[in-house]
């Protein structure tokens, strides 16, 4: 278990202080995939960067498992690392080393036998599904396949914590599923707590049991599973909103209105992914909700106006064609 | 051709000349390593930001490379004959010119190594931290392998530099081509001796340069995409 008491992360510098973060309190339970989302400049990084104290807190303690690590000495802050494996957004992979000499690196660094490291290595490769990969260089290999190697890396001392910081945020969709996927085979069969960091509300839907939002240094809703997401107190609403969560009704309990919940098109749109409301997604076929289609429909007669048409369409519309090419005049 | 130029080839004068450039060459840039390479670590690892910062040991280090680096090969020769003497017990040949080079060049290389240092991505240091590696582990382990083709990049560099010190090294009986120039081509008046001593040189340094060059190209595995389909390319 994880527990943040009172964190607070300030950073200060000539132009003054920088309050990253401020009084989080945070339990992340054994066996989950907790989700923590937020803006940029939210502290997210920090958050996470704080639980293996790659970041100094300026206040408050972190418990790995009931240990302050804030207090602890070196010697055996290393060994606490070595049961927090961690992935990046840039994946950080050693770029002259080989595949499988990345993998085996935090082995050398704690002394593995040979040959119980080459073992090791193929049985983490052969997990991540890089096994023929394993005499490439990074260089030679995909984003998402060197997301892959880092968590085969991330995974090889057998820890029991995987902090994913931004991991998923430079690749393309189709990666963030397949990685995201990985990390939940990862928490379900090797039952790694895992602890993602994103600003994709579509990350924390596909993948995590639990979820904070973090808004301006503070944890502004903490909730398990994704129906539990709700717009937070007032200054916060952008927060979720940009994330692209879809906000359920709650008011702040200050008088405020609960916010509006988008129905039919508009929450057709938001679920395809549009963050500016519908009139934006609307223009966008992808994110055309049936009903609008059948508008479009009734409007233009038997096409719709979006779609492409073939040249001879097009000639036959311009030669006086009102209904399609049967009833033109193809001349 | 001069007299003066064929009997230093018939004499193999001039081909011993070449060797003692090379030899003294490497040698000096060896030790000047010996020295330059931990303090070079030392100077990236101490600075603010890296991996252990010591700010007032950094800002001693710095400010003794900058002295040494800020005075002209010429005059640290001069003034450190001493120092030469007090090592090798002589205050010339070419076992006080080695002294004097390894003077010179040592924190020459140490900001090369530096400045190589450096160019490692912070986030691979950084992962590297997370997965619990000490501090000489990081440097060993992650600095040094991953700064390697710019490591590669700066000795040679280092070596062409000193290179050219060992031609003023001549002065004090060091050897090499150099001194055969000074000796045999300046004080005889035999313009065609000088020449032909630089001509070596140019040589020696395009072979130090093209040599370590490629080296350094094929040890970079950042760019082994390319290197693969010219190995293709060569096999067909």
């Amino acid at each position: 278990m994880i527990e943040l008491e009172n964190l607070t992360k300030i950073y200060s510098s000539k132009e003054g202080e920088t309050v990253a973060l401020e009084n989080i309190d945070l339990t992340v339970p054994d066996g989950s995939v907790f989700g923590v989302i937020g803006l940029s400049g939210a502290g997210k990084s920090t958050l996470v960067r704080c639980l293996n104290l790659l970041e100094q807190p300026t206040r408050g303690r972190v418990l790995i498992d009931g240990e302050d690590i804030t207090a602890v000495k070196k010697k055996r802050l290393r060994e606490l690392r070595r049961s927090i494996g961690m992935i990046f957004q840039n994946f950080n992979l050693l770029e002259q080393r080989t595949v499988a000499a990345n993998v085996r690196f935090p082995l050398e660094l704690v002394k593995t036998p040979r040959a119980a490291a080459t073992e090791r290595v193929r049985e983490l490769l052969a997990l991540v599904g890089l096994s023929e990969k394993a005499n490439a260089y990074p260089s030679q290999l995909s984003g998402g396949q060197k997301q892959r190697v880092a968590i085969a890396r991330a995974l090889a001392t057998n820890p029991k914590y995987l902090l994913c910081d931004e991991a998923t945020s430079a690749l393309d969709p189709a990666t963030t599923e397949s990685i995201l996927g990985l990390l939940k085979r990862i928490n379900r069969e090797l039952g790694v707590t895992i602890v993602i960091i994103t600003h994709e509300m579509k990350v924390v839907e596909s993948a995590c049991t639990h979820v904070a939002v973090l808004g301006s240094s503070r944890i502004a809703e903490v909730g398990k599973s994704r129906r539990r997401v709700r717009v937070p107190a007032v200054g916060d609403r952008k927060t979720a909103h940009h994330s692209g969560a879809h906000p359920l009704p709650c008011g702040d309990g200050r008088g405020q209105a609960p916010p509006r919940l988008p129905r039919g098109r508009e929450r057709y749109a938001r679920h395809l992914g549009a963050r500016h409301g519908v009139r934006r997604a609307r223009q966008h076929s992808l994110c055309r909700h049936p009903q609008d289609r059948r508008k479009d429909v009734r409007a233009h007669g038997d096409r719709s106006p979006g779609r492409p048409r073939s040249d001879r369409r097009r000639q036959a519309v311009f030669n006086g064609a009102k209904r399609g090419i049967q009833g033109g005049n193809l001349t | 051709m001069s007299d003066v130029l064929t009997s230093l080839f018939r004499d193999n004068t001039m081909w011993l000349g070449v060797f003692e450039t090379v030899y003294l060459t490497l040698l000096s840039t060896a030790l000047a390593y010996v020295i330059g390479l931990p303090l070079g670590v030392l100077l990236c690892t101490t600075d603010r930001g890296g991996l252990t910062p010591v700010p007032w040991l950094n800002k001693l280090l710095g400010g003794i490379v900058n002295i040494f680096r800020s005075i002209p090969f010429l005059i640290l020769m001069v003034a450190f004959l001493p120092v030469a003497k007090a090592i090798v017990g002589k205050t010339y040949g070419p076992a006080a010119m080695v002294v004097m080079l390894v003077i010179a060049a040592a924190p020459y290389i140490a900001r090369m190594v530096e400045s190589s240092l450096k160019e490692v991505d912070a986030g691979v240091v950084e992962a590297a931290k997370s997965m619990g590696a000490s501090a000489f582990q990081i440097v060993r382990k992650v600095y040094l392998p991953e700064a390697k083709p710019s490591l590669i990049v700066g000795a040679v560099i280092g070596m062409v530099t000193v290179l050219g010190y060992s031609a003023m090294a001549s002065t004090i009986n060091g050897g090499g081509l150099g001194q055969i120039a000074i000796f045999y081509g300046y004080n005889n008046f035999k313009d065609d001796v000088i020449w032909m001593c630089v001509f070596f040189t140019v040589i020696i340094v395009q072979i130090i340069q093209e040599g370590g060059m490629l080296l350094a190209r094929r040890t970079d595995k950042r760019i082994s995409k390319n290197k693969k389909s010219k190995k293709l390319f060569l096999r067909r």
